[in-house]
């Protein structure tokens, strides 16, 4: 009886472990059967002429959607993690309120005013999608970085300094290890919801899983809507289920205590 | 050795420490004590360069620490903070060789340090692999203080790093100290605001109030002849003839001859464990022994109370 149940504890948590895993699966089926769904979606929408998205093949739009996510968190990665550690450093703590405004101002500023406000500078296509994905992004990053800061313990800190840690000792052997957790919550916060964010991208003309679904809007197809649509809640979930996997394999000795 | 000379640190409006001497001299074990706040530990975090005075230098063997790198000075002395302050995504062995690795010693040599700190704090081989959440208070502080001693420092500073264990783990620490002190003739600057721990460990004490050194000297120089009111009340009140006896041990008060008593005590008991005993067995002498258990001599309850002969 014992043994069954841990039997079945092993084999759910085995499961749960394994389900990034099993989800990217699925999307790639998804991706290559997309096409395929052509009666599904003549069923769903009768009457539409041509309800499968063919301008571009629907592993392209992935990828082109991946890609914008990647580089646009990677750089507000870059930005906001160093910010974060900047401005909890002593040269920088006169600046903390000032990023975290402008962080939050970010924020707030809808991403299609930030491409109605780039698109003139920048032109058409992929770069004033990236720059307001990665405006968005940096908010998130910095809030998640300064609280993994200031969640170390003064007394760690203290009894570091103590025994003689330089301050970038402090910061990479202590400060940075323990915020890990911290960061990588704010960074799978920021790149959820650039993956939907993404979208919008096409409106200034960039290829992403967010062309079939304007497309599908200006020209009333909800066919094309739905299976764009589609595509990006499952990317969303897979980047979910990675990020999981990746926070339990971080921190080792400490990831119970938070 | 030790040497502040007319040290002052103001935190904002409020002075902490006010014009500050001591000397602390090598192979001492100098215990700070004084109420909350009276800036003690602001006294111990200057040697460390952990704060700067405002005014006033500070020297350590013969050195001014303003012209020593602060991160180099730290590495030479071993610093040990009540809440042990252990890092919680390292392991226990980690932590303990914690300056050892910022001095980059090699593998063989860090291998033999662990070796020579787990025998000498008594620490159980198996909690080396642990992280500290996986630990007791005592334990955390164990390792604390293998961590404090891991580059084998000259000197070591303690900031009441017994104060928040019970007092079975802090028994055990101060009697592991102590030892430690003994046999290794290191210089250890300990703070606390608990006089009997202080009386405890202490060959060289200073009273602190309001920033100020009231008073220094040996412990039982300070209980016999408190500077004043406020030493009188810190280092006992009216429990201060009580203390006294726990600093002279039975050997000094001991006569020649036999008693005709069965109960007996160690040479090395203090007056104090003897009174004790006396009271217990309702006995006004007992037979004094030595560790063998050979018969000494004998002490009476009269010398006892007569006992300012003996310091």
């Amino acid at each position: 009886m014992r043994s069954d149940r841990g039997m079945l504890t092993t084999a759910l948590t085995g499961l749960g472990r394994g389900t990034g895993l099993w989800l990217s699966l699925f999307l790639i089926i998804a991706m290559v059967l997309m096409p395929k769904a052509e009666p599904l979606m003549r069923w769903l929408f009768p009457g539409d002429p041509r309800p499968i998205y063919t301008r571009a093949s629907f592993f392209e739009l992935t990828l082109a959607h991946v890609e914008l996510v990647a580089i646009s968190s990677f750089a507000a990665a870059a930005i906001g993690i160093g910010l974060g550690i900047f401005v909890t450093r002593k040269s920088g703590r006169e600046f903390a309120a000032m990023i975290s405004a402008l962080a939050a101002i970010g924020q707030t500023f809808p991403p299609v005013a930030v491409l109605a406000l780039t698109i003139p500078m920048l032109g058409y296509g992929a770069a004033p999608a990236l720059v307001a994905l990665c405006l968005y992004a940096i908010f998130p990053v910095i809030e998640a970085t300064l609280t993994g800061l200031h969640a170390v313990p003064a007394a760690i800190r203290e009894s570091a300094m103590g025994m003689g840690f330089s301050p970038l000792d402090v910061l990479w052997l202590i400060e940075l290890p323990l915020a890990v957790p911290f960061i990588l919550a704010g960074l799978r916060n920021a790149v959820i919801i650039n993956i939907g964010t993404a979208a919008i991208a096409s409106a200034a003309g960039a290829l992403s899983l967010g062309s079939p679904i304007i497309e599908g809007l200006s020209a009333s197809n909800p066919a094309y809507v739905l299976e764009g649509a589609f595509l990006v809640a499952l990317l969303a979930v897979v980047a979910d289920r990675c990020f999981a996997s990746l926070a339990d394999f971080t921190w080792p000795g400490g990831s119970q205590t938070r | 050795m030790i040497v502040l000379c007319n040290v002052s640190k103001t935190f904002g409006a409020t002075p902490a420490v006010f014009d500050f001497s001591l000397k602390i001299e090598s192979g001492s074990f100098f215990v700070l004590v004084g109420p909350s706040g009276c800036g003690k530990s602001t006294v111990l975090r200057m040697i460390n360069a952990m704060i700067v005075p405002d005014k006033g230098e500070i020297e350590v063997h013969n050195q001014n620490i303003r012209t020593i790198d602060p991160e180099k000075l730290r590495r030479g002395i071993g610093y040990v903070i009540q809440s042990a302050g252990l890092f919680p995504h390292w392991t226990a062995a980690d932590n303990i060789l914690a300056v050892p690795h910022l001095l980059k010693w090699s593998p063989s040599q860090c291998a033999a340090r662990l070796d020579a700190l787990v025998a000498l704090l008594s620490i159980d081989r198996a909690l080396l692999a642990r992280y500290p959440r996986q630990l007791s208070g005592g334990q955390q502080q164990r390792i604390g203080v293998a961590r404090a001693l891991a580059a084998d420092p000259d000197i070591v500073l303690m900031d009441e790093p017994f104060a928040a264990l019970d007092p079975v783990s802090r028994a055990a620490l101060q009697d592991e100290i102590a030892a430690i002190h003994a046999r290794t003739a290191k210089t250890i600057v300990f703070v606390t605001h608990d006089m009997d721990e202080a009386l405890r460990l202490a060959t060289g004490l200073a009273v602190m109030n309001n920033g100020r050194l009231i008073q220094t000297g040996t412990p039982a120089a300070i209980l016999l002849a408190p500077a004043d009111d406020f030493v009188r009340g810190f280092v006992g009140g009216e429990d201060l003839p009580l203390r006294l006896l726990d600093l002279v041990p039975v050997r000094k008060l001991m006569k020649r001859g036999n008693a005709a008593v069965a109960a007996t005590i160690a040479a090395g008991a203090s007056l104090k464990e003897a009174l004790n005993l006396m009271l217990a067995r309702r006995s006004s002498s007992l037979c004094v022994v030595d560790e063998n258990g050979a018969r000494l001599g004998v002490i009476h309850l009269a010398d006892i109370i007569a006992r300012r002969d003996a310091l």
